[in-house]
């Protein structure tokens, strides 16, 4: 009998995979159901967004544009809606335009947990929908907001919503605001480099060391990363939300990845060790 | 051959486009903006098409196989009962519809999230059985992964020492090399949209 | 004629790298061809598929989730050029072939691309429409329909060549567990790149995918273009060795230029 199958490091080897998965689900319901209440410190590419929303004077025009699946809505949501209430808050106005199918009944959504703080639509914030095409349409709206959009996303024609009278293209903007969970390149070349309109980053945690380079550069002012991203930001603003509760449940998900990638090695270096 | 099929009117009408979208893109010329917004418009027009495409594509393979009872057949028919629901809610009640905001926000936005979160899983997995330290290289990535995870983590913020180390790695390394990386793939665009635009890149053009 | 502003020096420095390009092109026109290191990766493409006939398994190729009208178009390209060549070494071994496609617009490509194949290497009647299949224009969507295709259809080959976001780390497990060779690259989206290199056999990166075609091809002009890309690198490095010393120095006219 081969005694080498009874030793642990080769039923560690051969684990089931169904019981990593398990323990992955354990570490992420018990922080969800029963708060651990961790720390959670501001991080400086969070800070540096907050400060440049905060910077903008009240009646400035602030574009934020979507382009996450509804896959991925739920890791940017926090931010989405902390960055809202700031806007709403400082009385910004906010045009909000989609690169993607979804996200225009997506943001809907979102703004039913949004304290708009009496602010009115068409006059303080608008949804234009969704405009296909990606680049293409980026570098349309930005250069003829007028000659790409004709109606809003509830088919009101933009001529009779009050907040689009004074913006006709990208220059008309202070910020431009992109909550994205795909390349920041477009944006950058169509809003950043062509215009130089500031933009700040809510981008999916897999995004950041993507954008790292556009934030070092100063291409972009900001990035707010994923739920972390939102939770800091929901303390800035110090109105702590969804993103706040869920942060518990990130720490303990990445300690389980880290010490399941250690052992794994430690299992591979025993099995390799006991082969000799 | 049918005059369809001849490689030249794609290579012409490729590069036509190609060379119009980046004279446009340096110059200011009235003509050529209003040229090339057309090519866009077209393009996007044409994309938004290729969807009818796709769903005459699912439609043949998933009917096939419920007429020849093949297996899970009963998987595909569930495919089109639900292709064909949103498609008639879509069109003839909007995106407005009661019925389409229902399904929306109960199935899809519920299904969707449930997708990405089965990623929690797979990482879990990949973490316990592909992270090996074969080399030194695979070390540092193992290293660089730790570091990040635990920057990544709000937790990992009270590790002394770990958001110092861990930035320095994010924006030092990381940046220099994804710079690097980002140069040689813009040069690789450009290489590749030259070949695409004179025909000399091949792959996707009919023989 | 105006230039629009910022684009002056972008403009001249394409013109040096597209010249470059066209040089070295004409170049391999008149038999001088340039040297190209060979890609571990590509060389693999012909071991998979020679391990999935003998496996009596079958090639799931998948030319990225990115569509044309974007900035993924050229990442997608390049992936259908690569299925091009895997589609004519299935068609003269006899292996099954299964495209998975995530945008409408790259359908006719790859139906093109396999059926050109097939027809390249005698076997037209061989090619059946469903070895392209549109799976849905939802990222998750096309990642479960294909690591649902793994599972079912015996894939011993996974070649996955184009845009990947968010589900490669997912194709690429299940890929692993279906115990398929796989070849993976991926050159806009790098944060993918570490999950491929540790989960895939082979891994290509940034402009290895877009060369992938022309390396494939053989075909000495194709190979000329590449030559010339150097050209731009080259002029990358040098600009950034003399931006450097010239921070250094607190001298901005090339930044000033540069942004002309």
């Amino acid at each position: 009998m081969d005694e080498t199958k009874n030793k642990p490091s080769e039923k560690m080897a051969k684990l089931d995979a169904r019981i990593i998965y398990l323990a992955m689900f354990i570490a992420l319901l018990i922080p969800i159901l029963r708060p651990l209440g961790l720390p959670l410190p501001i991080s400086d590419m969070t800070r540096k967004a907050y400060e440049y929303v905060d910077s903008l004077p009240s009646g400035s025009k602030v574009l934020l544009a979507l382009h996450v699946s509804v896959g991925l809505w739920p890791e940017v949501e926090p931010g989405t809606i902390a960055i809202l209430s700031h806007l709403f808050s400082k009385s910004i106005k906010v045009v909000i335009i989609s690169w993607g199918a979804d996200e225009p009944v997506l943001v809907e959504s979102t703004l039913t947990k949004v304290d708009k703080m009496g602010k009115q639509y068409g006059v303080d914030w608008v949804n234009l929908g969704y405009y296909a095409g990606m680049e293409t349409a980026m570098a349309a709206f930005a250069k003829d907001v007028h000659g790409l959009v004709k109606r809003d996303f509830y088919g009101t024609p933009i001529e009779n919503l009050p907040i689009m009278k004074d913006i006709k293209s990208a220059k008309d903007f202070n910020l431009v605001i992109y909550d994205t969970a795909s390349d920041i390149a477009p944006m950058i070349r169509q809003f950043v480099a062509a215009y130089g309109i500031p933009m700040v980053a809510f981008c999916t945690i897999g995004w950041v060391p993507s954008f790292m380079p556009y934030l070092t550069a100063g291409q972009i002012v900001g990035m707010v990363p994923g739920i972390r991203g939102g939770a800091e930001y929901e303390l800035l603003i110090k109105r702590p939300g969804s993103g706040a509760t869920t942060t518990d449940a990130l720490s303990l998900g990445f300690i389980l990845l880290i010490v399941l990638s250690i052992l794994g090695n430690v299992i591979w270096y025993s099995r390799k060790i006991g082969m000799r | 051959m049918s005059i369809f099929k001849r490689r030249e009117i794609p290579v012409i009408i490729t590069a036509f486009s190609g060379f119009l979208m980046v004279i446009e893109y340096f110059f200011t010329i009235p003509l050529v903006a209003s040229i090339s917004t057309g090519i866009r418009e077209w393009a996007s027009l044409i994309a938004a098409f290729a969807v009818g495409l796709g769903a005459t594509n699912l439609g043949i393979i998933h009917a096939s196989r419920v007429r020849h009872r093949r297996e899970n057949w009963y998987l595909s028919a569930w495919l089109l009962f639900v292709m064909v629901l949103m498609i008639i809610v879509g069109i003839f009640g909007t995106t407005k519809h009661p019925l389409y905001d229902f399904l929306f926000a109960n199935v899809y936005s519920t299904v969707g999230p449930t997708m990405w979160g089965l990623l929690a899983f797979y990482l879990a997995s990949a973490s316990f059985r592909a992270l090996r330290v074969r080399s030194l290289e695979s070390l540092l990535l193992l290293i660089s992964a730790i570091l990040l995870m635990l920057l990544s983590a709000p937790i990992g913020g009270i590790i002394p020492g770990v958001t110092v180390v861990a930035n320095w790695v994010q924006n030092v390394p990381n940046t220099a090399g994804m710079r690097g990386i980002l140069l040689g793939t813009a040069l690789g665009a450009i290489g590749l949209s030259i070949r695409t635009l004179l025909g000399y890149e091949k792959g996707y053009l009919p023989e | 004629m105006v230039f629009k502003e910022g684009r002056i020096a972008t403009f001249f420095a394409l013109v040096i790298v597209v010249g470059a390009i066209l040089y070295f092109i004409n170049r391999a026109k008149i038999g001088k061809i340039s040297k190209i290191r060979k890609i571990p990766g590509l060389i693999a493409i012909e071991e998979a598929v020679g391990r999935a006939t003998e496996m009596g398994g079958s090639v799931l190729f998948i030319p990225g989730i990115g569509g044309l009208t974007t900035v993924e178009g050229p990442e997608t390209l390049a992936g259908i050029s690569v299925l091009n060549y895997t589609a004519k070494l299935c068609a003269r071994l006899g292996t099954k072939i299964v495209a998975a496609i995530r945008m409408p617009e790259v359908i006719p490509l790859a139906e093109e691309a396999i059926s050109t194949a097939f027809r390249m290497e005698g076997k037209f009647e061989e090619y059946r429409p469903d070895m392209v299949r549109y799976l849905s224009s939802d990222q998750w969507g096309i990642a479960t329909g294909a690591m649902g295709i793994m599972q079912r259809e015996r894939v011993k080959a996974n070649i996955m060549l184009g845009f990947f976001a968010g589900e490669a780390l997912a194709l690429a497990e299940a890929g692993a567990v279906a115990g398929a060779i796989q070849i993976a690259g991926t050159a806009t989206n790098t944060t993918q790149l570490p999950w491929f290199a540790s989960i895939c056999d082979y891994c290509l990166f940034g402009e290895e995918v877009y060369v992938a075609g022309a390396v494939l091809s053989e075909d000495p002009i194709q190979l000329g273009s590449i030559a010339g890309q150097d050209v731009g690198k080259f002029m990358a490095i040098c600009l950034i060795t003399i931006g450097i010393l010239m921070y250094l120095l607190k001298v901005d006219w090339l930044i000033r230029l540069l942004k002309i």
